[in-house]
């Protein structure tokens, strides 16, 4: 038995020092506590952040109890639109990259488990949400799509593994440890990480979890493209029971929630039949749609299919007031 | 638990150190393996445990039972309620919803309106393994071929020791239990081969298996519309999907067992370099196979029977062993084709002409004669695996249909076709005809310690580089 255990760990040495040098370095930051930064040159995932944060903040002492759930879409809506003259707002951005509804419920979840109350829940709903069953669908790949074990069917052990094979994977490995011993970024690594000495932060709020992203060198390499437009289509059955089973959980905690329906620059057609869904799950005034907004000027989009900051405000409060809210 | 998830190569060293720890006490180590092989099942879905408990101690009563009895007339019942328990549960989970809904279309094309519901009963995976198991247990102590096992931990842990509980190989009572009952040493050379089985099988699976599988769902479902040529590769890539797959996951299970100290049956033997049908199916599932030989061939009568009752038999074989594989006309008319294809070499009395021998032993390559054989059988194996992949009848011909109605000549260039799997099995198929002589693959590689370390880090780079999502492997539905 002994040889073989000398075997077997005279085999797997350069592995385990291959792992253990992903360990200490931790590229994707999902090891070790969080820190303040969120944004990196690597890209990492950005809902293991949100959610770290959320628990860190929680253990500090902070209350929440409005917030805003979708996909990466949501930053371009910020606390101010949000809260909008709400003194008693308290305020998290929720939102994160692939998000699906499965992972929209188990955060309702999560807020319900520690403490909070949802007085105002904002679901910014679109296709990608809708179709992205269980986080499985391939336009999601990728470590910027991995979501948070406690907010997804993933596992802490599948959830690492993941990462780890990431590392491994696509010559990131080679890249990221001649980067570091070298300390020069090359454009070869390009496909990896960004040039961190040309990588530009988006500044975010520890306390809101909000990403200001007007500024548009952060991702060089991203720039306005026109895209068709795509409808949204009906909803199925599963997905309006997923959405009820939303609804339900807000209500319980005698939150009120109000769906936004995009726009984004890949859809701007909601058809009769997904409102009256909609509608019939929600409320009549809690579904609020921007319809025919893509012919903006170019400087209102922070990439091909985001908005800036400043425009989605604008939209918001613009929808909330077309809906007889106040501020 | 998948053999190819990050929660078995957790699973694997802690069972590994445990199970050797508690080697003083063979009770202890039993129990461990027990206790972890219905922790590996569970894993899947608890609620079926109960079903390999149920089937486990029917055949454990059973077997007790017929220890005692030596009227005839009850040992044959007990025998039946061995038979009937377990065919009945495959029956109820696998075939229940099969036979209503082809009774309800009977019904219906006579004009009877027949309201029959089914049950859409979840599949509980391994169920056709665990409980052909078992039976062979009964079958073998009611034929007195081995000794009841009255050690309920034991005969327990035969039936579901997790390296083969989920797709086999199906392990024979008296080559298993015999194991259960006596201490188990560890053996460095039996652990160095099964590592490298289980390297090996997880190649198979990951790198060969799962990359086929996208390029033959794209080609199965879009078949209407592609050039007859992307059809034939969707064939051959099926073809080796399906080995790569099944064998892959059998080299897992006999490694992983053989870091146990305990032998399991060999299930693969390179069946796609069979020169004819017959010796294809010596090669492929063998566990399969020699089951049906040994529980429904020879008790029919096999060979004895005149030309006329043998050939009935093959059929029964072939088609039951099709229908064995799923609930569906498809794998009835892939039996039933083999069996068609085996008819010929029965008749000419040419079944037994390659028993023992791999094809050119001792040489690097085959004769053209011997090339041509081969090339035919795993053609012949291709046109049985299109029905064996199709979702009905009618896809399965009319795949075939669009094989020879388009131009075979045609570029079989498509976007969302790679050249990954033809990369991949220009490397797998010589490597394969390399190892063909050995029953652990990599132990044929005779070079010095250095290269075959880099050889084998090749092969765990290929498989982090080719691994994604965790794909189900195929005969878990089975």
């Amino acid at each position: 038995m002994e040889r073989f255990l000398r075997y077997i760990l005279w085999f797997l040495l350069p592995a385990l020092l291959l792992v253990s040098t992903y360990v200490i370095l931790d590229p994707f930051r999902v090891l070790w506590p969080i820190g303040d930064e969120r944004s990196s040159y690597i890209a990492s995932s950005d809902d293991y952040y949100g959610v770290e944060r959320y628990l860190k903040n929680k253990s500090l002492g902070y209350q929440y109890n409005t917030f805003l759930f979708g996909n990466s879409k949501v930053m371009a809506y910020q606390e101010e639109a949000v809260c909008w003259g709400d003194l008693n707002c308290r305020f998290y951005n929720f939102g994160a990259p692939g998000e699906s509804l499965l992972n929209i419920k188990k955060k309702i979840e999560l807020i319900q488990a520690k403490g909070d109350d949802i007085k105002k829940a904002y679901i910014i709903l679109d296709h990608k949400i809708l179709m992205n069953e269980r986080n499985k669908h391939p336009n999601f790949q990728g470590p910027v799509y991995e979501h948070h074990p406690l907010v997804s069917d993933n596992s802490w052990i599948s959830f690492h593994a993941a990462f780890l094979q990431y590392y491994l994977k696509d010559a990131f490995l080679v890249s990221h440890l001649v980067h570091k011993l070298g300390g020069t970024w090359h454009e070869w690594m390009k496909g990896h990480f960004a040039d961190p000495n040309k990588f530009k932060f988006n500044p975010y709020d520890i306390v809101t979890n909000q990403v200001s992203n007007e500024n548009k060198e952060a991702f060089p390499d991203k720039r306005f493209r026109s895209q068709k437009s795509i409808s949204i289509p009906e909803l199925t059955i599963g997905q309006k029971e997923k959405l009820k089973r939303l609804a339900e959980l807000i209500h319980n905690l005698n939150g009120k929630v109000w769906v936004i329906i995009g726009p984004t620059s890949t859809q701007r057609n909601v058809s009769e039949k997904l409102l009256e869904d909609l509608v019939a799950i929600f409320g009549k005034d809690r579904v609020l749609v921007a319809k025919n907004k893509l012919e903006l000027e170019e400087g209102l989009w922070y990439d091909d299919s985001h908005y800036s900051n400043l425009w989605g405000n604008i939209m918001l409060k613009s929808l909330r007031r077309s809906n007889n809210q106040k501020p | 638990m998948l053999f190819n998830s990050i929660e078995f190569l957790i699973f694997l060293p802690f069972f590994f150190f445990i199970y050797w720890e508690f080697r003083r006490s063979l009770k202890t180590q039993n129990s461990f393996t027990l206790a972890a092989s219905y922790i590996f099942y569970g894993w899947w879905d608890y609620r079926f445990l109960g079903l390999i408990f149920l089937s486990s101690l029917c055949d454990y009563l059973v077997g007790l039972g017929l220890d005692k009895q030596s009227s005839k007339l009850n040992r044959k019942i007990l025998l039946f309620t061995s038979l009937s328990m377990n065919l009945g549960l495959i029956g109820v989970f696998k075939y229940y919803d099969f036979f209503i809904s082809e009774l309800g279309q009977l019904l219906n094309s006579f004009g009877l309106q027949a309201n029959l519901s089914t049950l859409n009963l979840i599949l509980p995976v391994g169920i056709s393994f665990y409980t052909f198991q078992t039976l062979s247990y009964s079958i073998d102590v009611y034929n007195k071929k081995m000794p009841t096992c009255k050690d309920p931990i034991a005969f327990f842990s035969y039936v579901a020791y997790f390296p083969q509980l989920v797709a086999g190989p199906i392990e024979r009572a008296s080559n298993l239990i015999p194991q259960f009952q006596k201490p188990r040493k560890f053996e460095y050379a039996e652990g160095v081969k099964g590592l490298k089985q289980i390297l090996w099988g997880l190649v198979k699976k990951v790198v060969i298996a799962d990359t086929c599988a996208g390029h033959v769902d794209y080609i199965f479902s879009n078949h209407e519309t592609l050039p007859a040529s992307i059809l034939i590769l969707g064939a051959i890539y099926f073809a080796f999907q399906i080995y790569g797959d099944f064998s892959g996951y059998s080299d897992i299970a006999i490694g992983t067992s053989r870091l146990f100290g305990i032998r399991l049956m060999r299930n693969f033997a390179y069946p796609y370099f069979s020169r004819d049908i017959a010796e294809f199916w010596r090669r492929w599932h063998i566990s399969l196979s020699t089951w049906f030989r040994d529980y429904v061939y020879i008790p029919l009568g096999g060979s004895r029977m005149g030309k006329l009752g043998s050939l009935r038999n093959i059929f029964i074989i072939f088609l039951v062993s099709g229908f064995w594989h799923g609930a569906n006309w498809t794998f009835i008319a892939w039996g039933g084709l083999n069996a068609l294809f085996f008819l010929p070499l029965f008749l000419l009395d040419l079944n037994r002409k390659n028993t023992s021998e791999i094809v050119a032993e001792g040489h690097h390559i085959p004769t053209l004669k011997e090339f041509m054989q081969m090339g035919i059988t795993f053609t012949l194996t291709c046109f049985a695996w299109i029905f064996f992949r199709a979702e009905s009848i009618s896809h399965a011909m009319l795949y075939i249909e669009n094989i020879f109605d388009q131009s075979i000549l045609q570029s079989p260039g498509d976007p969302n076709l790679s050249i990954t799997p033809i990369i991949l099995l220009s490397f797998f198929v010589p490597l394969e005809w390399l190892f063909r002589q050995r029953e652990v693959s990599l132990e044929a590689l005779r070079t010095p310690r250095v290269f075959r370390f880099a050889f084998y880090y090749l092969l765990i780079y290929l498989i982090i580089q080719f691994s994604g999502d965790q794909i189900d492997f195929i005969y878990f539905q089975f």
